[in-house]
C-alpha cells in the first residue's frame, strides 16, 4: 500500500483523490445514402487526433497513465510502495490526469500513437497539444517524477506551485486533526443522548460543538479550494521544442 | 456513501493476468452448469446493444468472468483473494464454500485461495440466496409474476411486466476490481462515467443494474465481506424499484430500510452507506443498534415516521437515521411475519401509468403516503408510538 494514506482521515482522502478521467474512443457514426451505419472499423489515430480527443477542452496540462497487466496495481508506475505519494497526489489536481487500458499498446487501438515504439513509457506528462511531453518508464524515482511534473506546472499556470502544496500538506494535518475531533465528539453526542436524552446540558453543549467542528472542517475545505487555484498561462509554451524527453 | 474513496490497491499481486478461459470447476459442461444452477457462464447479452464479449473488448481485455443463474446476470472481474484472517469472516466463508460444494464438483473442501473464478462462484451463490431471503421474508414466488413468455417490455401487466418480481429483464451484477474498468463502462453504456457504486435502469431491457469496484473499499472495509454486503444493498434496492415492473422511483425510506435490514442478515459490522463521504465509517463498537435504538425510543429521541416517508436526499441521512429506519422496517417484518411490510412493498409499488396527473414521481410520493397510512392502518404519529412500544418491549437495553 503507498505509504500515507491510510493513516489520513477521510477529508484528507477527498482532497488526495486523483480525479481520473478514463475516455473511451467512440468513432462517429457513418451517414451514407442518408442512412446511418456503424462506425469506422478500429484503427490507430493520429497522435495530434488521439491527444486532442483525450484533451477534450480541459486545459490544463495532461497526465496520461496506462493500465498494464504486468504492475501489480495500475497505479505502480505513478505511485510506490515505500515513500511518500501525497506530493504526488496534491500535484495531479493540476493536470487532467488520464488512465487508458492495458490493450492501448495493441497496434490498432485509437490511442496507441500516444505510447509509440516497442517500449514505450509508462506515462507521460505534457501540454495538451503534446508539447513539452515528458516520458516516464514506471520505474522512476519520486524526484524524477516530480521534476517533470514540476516543469509542465511550471510552464502551464502563472503561478509557482510550490506554496500551495506546501499550504495543501497543512491543511492535510489541520483537516485530520478536525476529523478525528468531529468523529470523537459525534460519538459522544450519541452516547449523552442514549443515556441522559437531550434534555441534558452535555447534549447543548455537545450538540453546538460539533456544529462549530463541522463548520471549521467546511471552512478548511474551502480554503483548499481557493489554496489550489493557479491562473493558466495564456499560450502556455515548451520548455523545449518539439519531441519528448526521458525523465 | 462508502466512507472509501478512490485508493490504490490494497497488496502487490500478479492478479490482473487473464484467468482460465474455462471453469475449472464445472469445466463448462452442460451436466455440471445444470447441477450448479447456471444457465450459461457466457457469452450471454449483457443488456441491450453489448453482449459480454462485446464489453470485455470495450474495456481494453479486463479479465472478466460471467455466469447467468436464475435470477441474475453475473460479471466479475474480482481478483484471487487469499482467505480471511479475521475469523467471523472465515466461519462464515466455510459455510458459504460448504454449500457451494454441494453443488460445484471441482470444489476443494479447504481451498488455499479464492481465485477468481471461485469468487464468480460464490457471488452468484450469494445473489441467489439472497433473492430467494428476500422472497422468503416477504412471501413471494416467482409463479406470483407474469410468466414473461409474450409479455415484453412495454406492456404492463398488474404485477408487472415480467418473471423478476415483476421485471421482465434479469437484475445484472457487475462487480469489477478496478474503477477504471468501471468507469470505462458506464461512459459506454450508462450514460457516463461513474468512479462510485452505481445503480442504473436498463430501459430497453426492463431490467437494473448493480456496479462497483473493490477498489472502493479502503481501509478496515478493504475486504470481501465489506463487498458482500454493499452489493447485497444494491441488489435489493434495485428488487424494490424494480418491484412490479419499475414506472416509478421508490421512496427513500422503503429501499434503504429494506436493504440495510437484509444486509444486517448478512453481517452487522459492514455499516456500509452509513456515513457520508468525508466522514469516519461508525466502528465496530457500535455495531449493536437495538440498545442505541432502544435508548433513544426511550429519551423520545429520534426523527419521525412523517418525516422519514418524505426523505428526499439519502445523503443527507445520519447514522442515528439509518439505525431508527433500519429498526422501523424490523418491527414491520417481525411483527406480523412480514404481512404488513409485504403489503406496503405491494401498495406503494403499484404501476403508476401516465395519465397526466402530475408527474409520475408526483403521484408516485402520493401513492406511497397513502399506502402506509392505509396498509398500517395508522397515521404517522400512531406508527411512532406504535413502534416505540416495540421497541421497549423487544430491545434489549445491552
Amino acid at each position: 500500500m503507498p505509504s500515507g494514506e491510510n493513516s489520513r482521515g477521510p477529508s484528507s482522502l477527498l482532497e488526495l483523490a486523483m480525479d481520473w478521467d478514463h475516455p473511451v474512443y467512440v468513432a462517429p457514426a457513418v451517414v451514407d445514402d442518408g442512412r446511418t451505419r456503424a462506425g469506422e472499423v478500429r484503427r490507430s489515430l493520429p497522435l495530434a487526433q488521439a491527444l486532442a480527443y483525450i484533451a477534450k477542452d480541459d486545459p490544463r496540462p495532461l497526465l496520461v497513465l496506462r493500465d498494464c497487466f504486468r504492475c501489480s496495481g495500475t497505479d505502480d508506475a505513478l505511485m510506490t510502495k515505500k515513500a511518500d505519494n501525497e506530493k504526488t497526489m496534491l500535484m495531479s489536481r493540476w493536470f487532467h490526469c488520464v488512465r487508458l487500458p492495458p490493450d492501448v499498446l495493441e497496434n490498432d487501438h485509437p490511442f496507441r500513437s500516444l505510447f509509440p515504439g516497442e517500449k514505450p513509457a509508462h506515462l507521460f506528462v505534457s501540454q495538451p497539444d503534446g508539447s513539452g511531453r515528458v516520458d516516464l518508464m514506471g520505474d522512476q524515482s519520486r524526484t524524477q517524477l516530480w521534476d517533470a511534473m514540476g516543469s509542465l506546472l511550471a510552464q502551464s499556470y502563472a503561478q509557482p506551485a510550490q506554496k500551495p502544496l506546501q499550504e495543501l500538506s497543512r491543511l492535510l494535518n489541520k483537516l485530520d486533526n478536525i476529523d478525528d475531533q468531529i468523529a470523537k465528539a459525534q460519538t459522544a453526542l450519541d452516547k449523552i443522548i442514549e443515556s441522559d436524552g437531550p434534555a441534558s446540558r452535555k447534549f447543548k453543549k455537545l450538540h453546538a460543538e460539533l456544529s462549530h467542528l463541522r463548520s471549521q472542517r467546511n471552512e478548511l475545505r474551502n480554503e483548499a479550494v481557493l489554496v489550489s487555484r493557479l491562473e493558466l498561462r495564456e499560450g502556455s509554451t515548451p520548455a523545449a521544442p518539439g519531441g519528448a524527453r526521458e525523465g | 456513501m462508502l466512507c472509501g474513496l478512490l485508493t490504490f490497491a490494497a497488496a502487490a499481486q500478479d492478479s490482473r493476468a487473464p484467468r482460465p478461459e474455462v471453469d475449472p470447476y464445472t469445466q463448462g459442461k452442460r451436466k455440471a452448469l445444470d447441477k450448479a444452477g447456471y444457465v450459461s457462464l457466457g457469452p450471454f447479452q449483457v443488456a441491450a446493444g453489448h453482449s459480454t464479449e462485446q464489453v470485455v473488448r470495450d474495456l481494453g481485455g479486463e479479465p472478466l468472468l460471467w455466469a447467468e443463474t436464475a435470477h441474475f446476470k453475473l460479471g466479475s472481474s474480482l481478483d484471487a483473494i487469499p482467505l480471511p484472517d479475521d475469523p467471523p469472516l472465515r466461519k462464515s466463508l466455510t459455510a458459504e464454500l460448504e454449500r457451494l460444494g454441494k453443488r460445484l464438483p471441482g470444489l476443494r473442501k479447504r481451498p488455499k485461495e479464492i481465485d477468481p473464478w471461485l469468487r464468480l462462484h460464490l457471488y452468484a451463490q450469494r445473489l441467489e440466496e439472497l433473492y430467494a431471503r428476500f422472497c422468503e421474508v416477504l412471501g413471494l414466488r416467482d409463479e406470483d409474476f407474469a410468466s414473461g413468455k409474450g409479455a415484453g417490455a412495454g406492456s404492463l401487466k398488474e404485477v408487472g411486466r415480467g418473471p423478476y418480481l415483476g421485471m421482465y429483464g434479469k437484475p445484472v451484477v457487475l462487480l469489477f476490481e478496478k474503477t477504471a474498468a468501471m468507469s470505462r463502462y458506464s461512459t459506454l453504456h450508462l450514460g457516463g462515467p461513474q468512479d462510485l457504486a452505481y445503480r442504473h435502469y436498463y430501459v430497453e431491457d426492463d431490467s437494473f443494474l448493480y456496479t462497483t469496484s473493490m477498489e472502493q473499499l479502503v481501509g478496515s472495509y478493504a475486504n470481501d465481506g465489506a463487498l458482500h454486503c454493499a452489493v447485497a444493498f444494491g441488489a435489493v434496492q434495485n428488487l424494490v424499484n424494480g418491484f412490479r415492473g419499475h414506472t416509478h422511483n421508490a421512496p427513500i425510506w422503503l429501499e434503504m430500510g429494506l436493504a440495510r435490514w437484509f444486509i444486517r442478515q448478512i453481517d452487522p459490522r459492514w455499516q456500509i452507506y452509513t456515513s457520508p463521504a468525508g466522514e469516519f465509517a461508525r466502528g465496530e463498537d457500535e455495531v449493536e443498534w437495538e440498545p442505541k435504538v432502544r435508548a433513544r425510543v426511550e429519551h423520545r429521541y429520534f426523527p419521525a415516521t412523517a418525516d422519514m416517508l418524505a426523505w428526499a436526499d439519502r445523503n443527507a441521512l445520519s447514522f442515528a437515521d439509518h439505525m431508527v429506519l433500519w429498526s422501523r422496517v424490523d418491527y414491520l417484518i417481525r411483527r406480523d411475519d412480514a404481512r404488513t411490510m409485504r403489503e406496503l412493498l405491494w401498495e406503494t409499488m403499484e404501476p403508476v401509468p401516465h395519465d397526466g396527473a402530475g408527474t409520475r414521481e408526483e403521484v408516485a410520493a402520493r401513492q406511497a403516503q397513502r399506502a402506509f397510512r392505509e396498509v398500517t392502518g395508522m397515521e404517522p404519529e400512531a406508527f411512532d408510538e406504535a413502534w416505540a412500544a416495540w421497541v421497549l418491549k423487544s430491545y434489549s437495553e445491552k
